[in-house]
């Protein structure tokens, strides 16, 4: 019935934390406009909106302190997190049901921060993907290449009205120059693969390579948020080194044993939301494995799966898919890497 | 009649199925009711008969046959707790008519006023009181549950029920979330002094 | 580290000192705030008016009282002597003075229980005749310790009062006498990892030979023959001075052919990077010699034996120098303290003493610390004094020390595995504290729970707050009180049951005689009916009588 020891803590706390992560974020928020146009802004502002005012509602209805629950910007990284995966100038009502989802559902019906098994963000966006798999795979292509440029005034129209004053849509700026639409690179390739064409024949269309080149910018600026987040000890080496690493290995397999059906290990790293799943998604604390050796296998398992489903799956991105998977697997994973206590051999180390 | 065949199959399988589970409940037959046990291990043994059973193995089987669960004071909201586990039931507050749970305490006679009568003695359950007739009684502290039983029969009523003194040696600490400035004010009452 | 390299001396500084090549896993490495109390030299506490002896941490004291009330005593003198086999030690009176009362007052407990103590006035004044310490051992005060059997030694450091001062205050004649015979290497512990403390640092830099004396006499005590020094890399005098007492020693011994029958032990210092929590017995053992004690074990079981330096300095004075143990070293620090450092102060002196003499700011300060701020006690009544186990106080001012832990509500833990990779045993603070919350203590047991050494080191990196500790202390003594009430109820179902057998075997007998009885009375009945006067079997009697005669006749 005293106080109990110790009486120091270091200074990092869960809202700081949280909020050095949303921060290591920006470098790929800004390449991604740079690329895509407001349409990424206007995307991570509504869902920021909306994941915040979803935490807000669940605290009101459970009757909890709603400040302290918001401060420690567990929800606004989880819509910034959403924000970011989804393709840009999606509807509104899209994001709102998918942020939603993920906050009331796969986080506060579980108990609250740090009660979910599964990573909400990844939730909400399989739940969009599932619901709505057309609109959720139309991604703008690079503004380098794509014939009509929308003005922010023409983005929220499209967001909220799907037509700009001209008349145009959506499908209007997905068109590139000379009339070809385009997604993303890891779609197209899949929609290539399928119609039978040979990786070199992909890799060499001049569009495909530009839309590529953004991509790989993309993820460049996550890899930079990330290590940042390294340095400064937010996240631990294990499960983002572990994820990639198994990635590379896993398509080198593939691609050494034929390289004109499989993707090369270069492309699956640097297409996609390889950065953002290996420093920002597959770490989420809550959702992941916790004991150090636990986090190498977890990493290299999502690493496997991500390119099994891309190269073998129906969706052309799996990193939702695999994550989902594996916070499947955590208890399993915790329960057989367990560290061995101090003194629970019975004989002890007599090797010095 | 293409049906016949799997009719025969599955008859056949179900035949051996159910033929080998005739056998294992016989072989394996158990004797007695084993739940009553695991129900009589998580019950206090206080032997109190506050539940309204006379003794804790009664009130066992009672519950096996689908009594309430919370009919035991000194058990107390553990008790209750652990019960609900064991039996897959919903926890349920303790019934207030039975008793309420309060901290342990034992009996202690006061020497001078006894007049050696053995009633205690035999009302005892757990034969926590040592004398004879005419002779000195005085309750084993250690072997007393604290179930007031020795209490009404006493002619002289020179029986007490004090509490359990918290010393440092059976202190316990606090939840950290209900530690808090009262508590520590709490925590230094002592009732009468006993030597445990 | 460089001054070590150019001492030049016979023996080679490679031969005493050495860099330790085992790791401990886990641990922190927070703010040191050492500085604040190891720049200036030993001074010595002034005295209080009154001083409050603790007899025990425990309501169960095993040993006599020596003085009564109103008693006028001596420095040294005995207050309470406990039996050998017992936790409670000898305890004897700091001062000169009377005794005022014998009484249950607050000593430092964590539970602010009342516990047994001697509060005794001390006499201010005094001549030098009554400063002279008498002394209640037997006079083999000239002899050397060389000589001295080690259960000799093992009793004067028990009438001593000697127990360990490194914070646990182990009696230290059981801990030798259960070390009897087994035990090779003696390891001293001067890492004192935690931070604000000072105190072995500045005794090994002004006492070192003494020390050193101490470690031998232990050595002799248990019969080892290697000693190893354990020390963090953040004290370079205190292993320079320590380097140079061995020295001196090994020459001195090298040069001395009178002891044949003693040799020296082998003597090391090893040094290992600063981290908390090394200075923990079972992590210096690892530390040093990559050892681990096997669970439920001590470290006998590897032969080894741990002492801490203050301890051993204790030693070396009651046995060359025959004090018993009145007083410590204890570091006196933190923001409110102008002369923050390291003071010889008498045991029982009250805080508030402390807080007089030495002039300290105590209008911000609700708790001064007994102790390091991760492992010690929070204390709000300043009439508690120190003890034996009492190494250091801290009178922070700093909201930090006390008010997180006001917070009953803490952030929920987001399973950042953080704690996982600092406990220094290995262990998965995470899921003991989900355990905790939930109360599966089935499951905790089977975490190991009680195989934490409740360092903090894991609370000290949760973001969240929370008081990891606080929990595992809670969950450790709900697991000990179910144990105990489970057993008591396993007694009384089996009193209960022999006293239902008891009843159910008088209630039989009682009915077997009841049979009988009323079958006899049957029988007799049925004879009266065919012999009404009972002539006919008085006749059949006499027949039988005369039948069993003749028979025996012949």
């Amino acid at each position: 019935m005293n106080l109990s020891s110790p009486f120091i803590y270091n200074d990092k706390t869960t809202s700081r934390v949280m909020l050095l992560v949303c921060s290591a974020l920006i470098p790929g928020i800004l390449v991604s406009f740079y690329f895509f146009g407001w349409g990424t802004l206007i995307n991570l502002v509504l869902c920021s909106i909306y994941a915040v005012s979803a935490e807000a509602f669940i605290m009101w209805l459970r009757k909890k302190p709603i400040m302290k629950a918001l401060s420690d910007n567990s929800a606004l990284l989880t819509g910034l997190l959403i924000g970011l995966s989804l393709p840009p100038m999606l509807p509104w009502w899209m994001s709102f049901v998918g942020v939603w989802f993920a906050i009331i559902i796969a986080k506060q019906l579980y108990g609250g921060l740090g009660f979910n098994p599964f990573n909400p963000a990844m939730v909400g966006y399989v739940l969009l993907l599932i619901s709505f798999p057309v609109e959720m795979t139309s991604w703008l292509p690079s503004h380098e290449i794509a014939q009509q440029h929308s003005s922010f005034l023409e983005t929220l129209q499209i967001t909220f009205v799907g037509v700009t004053n001209d008349g145009n849509n959506l499908m209007s700026y997905r068109m590139l120059a000379d009339g070809f639409t385009m997604a993303t690179p890891l779609d197209e390739s899949k929609t290539a693969f399928s119609r039978g064409l040979m990786t070199s024949e992909i890799v060499e269309n001049s569009h495909f390579f530009s839309n590529a080149n953004s991509w790989f910018w993309i993820n460049i600026s996550f890899l930079i948020g990330g290590l940042f987040l390294l340095a400064n000890r937010v996240t631990h080496w294990q499960i983002p080194t572990a994820m990639l690493l198994s990635m590379t290995m896993t398509a080198s397999v593939f691609y050494l044993y034929d390289d004109q059906l499989f993707l090369s290990p270069w492309l699956h790293l640097t297409m996609g939301a390889t950065m953002l799943g290996a420093f920002f998604i597959a770490t989420d604390p809550v959702t992941a494995a916790t004991t150090p050796k636990g986090r190498i296998f977890y990493g290299v398992l999502i690493g496997f799966f991500i390119i099994i489903i891309r190269t073998f799956g129906g969706y052309p991105d799996a990193v939702a898919f695999s994550v989902l998977l594996l916070n499947i697997a955590v208890p399993t994973i915790d329960h057989y890497t367990k560290p061995k206590v101090y003194g629970s051999q019975k004989e002890a180390n007599l090797n010095g | 009649m293409e049906i016949l065949e799997p009719i025969i199959v599955i008859t056949l399988f179900a035949s051996i199925c159910g033929a080998l589970l005739g056998f294992a409940s016989i072989k394996y037959k158990t004797e007695g009711n084993p739940i009553v046990e695991q129900i009589n291990e998580l019950l206090p043994q206080t032997q109190c008969g506050q539940c309204g059973h006379p003794g804790c193995k009664p009130y066992a089987e009672a519950i096996a046959q689908g009594e309430a669960i919370n009919r035991c004071p000194p058990g107390g909201e553990a008790g209750i707790k652990a019960l609900a586990e064991l039996l897959e039931l919903e926890i349920i507050e303790l019934d207030e008519s039975c008793g309420e749970e309060t901290r342990p305490r034992v009996a202690y006679i006061r020497e001078d006023e006894c007049i050696g009568c053995t009633k205690c003695i035999q009302a005892c359950p757990v034969d926590a009181i040592v004398g004879a007739a005419k002779l000195m009684h005085t309750v084993i502290l250690a072997e007393c549950t604290g179930c007031d039983l020795c209490v009404p029969p006493c002619p002289v009523d020179c029986i007490d029920m004090p509490f359990i003194e918290t010393t440092s040696d059976n202190w316990r600490w606090d939840h950290p979330a209900k530690t808090s400035l009262s508590d520590l004010e709490k925590a230094s009452l002592i009732d009468v002094k006993l030597v445990s | 580290m460089s001054d070590l390299a150019n001492e030049t001396q016979i023996i080679k500084t490679s031969d005493i000192v050495k860099h330790t090549k085992y790791k401990m896993p886990g641990g922190i490495h927070p703010e040191e705030y050492k500085t604040l109390s190891n720049q200036s030299p030993i001074r010595i506490l002034s005295k209080a008016n009154q001083l409050t002896i603790a007899l025990s941490n425990s309501s169960h004291l095993n040993g006599e009282l020596q003085v009564k009330i109103g008693e006028v005593i001596c420095k040294g003198q005995t207050l309470f002597a406990s039996s050998e086999e017992s936790m409670t030690n000898n305890t004897h009176s700091p001062c000169n003075g009377k005794v005022l009362s014998i009484d249950k007052l607050n000593t430092g407990h964590p539970s602010g229980l009342p516990l047994a103590a001697i509060r005794i006035e001390q006499a201010i004044k005094q001549n030098s005749d009554t400063e002279k310490q008498r002394s209640h051992q037997n006079n083999q005060q000239n002899e050397s310790w060389v000589n001295i059997s080690p259960q000799d030694i093992i009793n004067r450091i028990h009438r001593a009062g000697i127990v360990g001062l490194g914070g646990a205050a182990f009696p230290t004649h059981i801990k030798l006498k259960t070390s009897l015979g087994k035990v090779g290497t003696l390891i001293v512990n001067a890492m004192e990892c935690e931070p604000y403390i000072t105190c072995d640092d500045k005794l090994l830099q002004e006492k070192s030979s003494e020390i050193l004396q101490g470690a031998l006499i232990t050595a002799k005590a248990v019969g080892a023959i290697k000693i190893l020094f354990g020390i963090e890399d953040n004290k370079p005098e205190a292993i320079n001075c320590l380097k140079k007492s061995i020295s001196n020693l090994i020459d001195s011994n090298l040069n001395n052919h009178d002891n044949k029958n003693y040799t020296l032990p082998k003597i090391e210092i090893v040094i290992a990077k600063t981290k908390y929590p090394s200075g923990g017995e079972k992590q210096l053992i690892q530390l040093l010699t990559g050892l681990e004690v096997p669970q439920g074990k001590y470290p006998a079981e590897l032969g080894m034996l741990v002492q801490n330096v203050a301890t051993l300095y204790a030693i070396n004075q009651a046995i060359n120098h025959n004090e018993n143990l009145t007083q410590r070293l204890v570091t006196i620090t933190g923001d409110s303290v102008p002369q923050p450092g390291n003071y010889w102060i008498q045991f029982g002196t009250p805080i508030f003493h402390i807080i007089e003499s030495l002039k300290i700011d105590c209008h911000n300060i609700s708790h001064a610390v007994f102790g390091g701020p991760l492992m010690g006690n929070a204390i709000s009544d300043f009439n508690v004094p120190t003890q034996k186990s009492t190494n250091c106080i801290i009178f922070d001012s700093n909201k930090k020390l006390i008010n997180n832990n006001r917070e009953a509500s803490h952030s929920a833990c987001i399973r950042c595995g953080e704690c996982e990779f600092v406990c220094p045993v290995s262990l998965l603070p995470q899921q003991l504290f989900w355990f905790s919350q939930s109360e599966q203590w089935e499951q905790l047991e089977k975490q190991d729970l009680f195989d934490c050494i409740e360092c903090g080191a894991c609370t000290y990196v949760c973001p969240s707050k929370i008081p990891l500790v606080g929990y595992y202390r809670y969950a450790k003594s709900e697991i000990k009180y179910l144990n105990t009430k489970h057993k008591k109820s396993e007694l009384a179902k089996k009193r209960f049951e022999n006293r239902e057998n008891r009843l159910a075997r008088i209630k039989a007998e009682r009915e077997e005689k009841r049979k009988k009885t009323a079958e006899a009375r049957k029988l007799a009945a049925q004879n009266k009916e065919q012999d009404p006067d009972g002539k006919k079997s008085a006749i059949q009697a006499a027949l039988d009588r005369v039948k069993n005669k003749k028979e025996e006749q012949s």
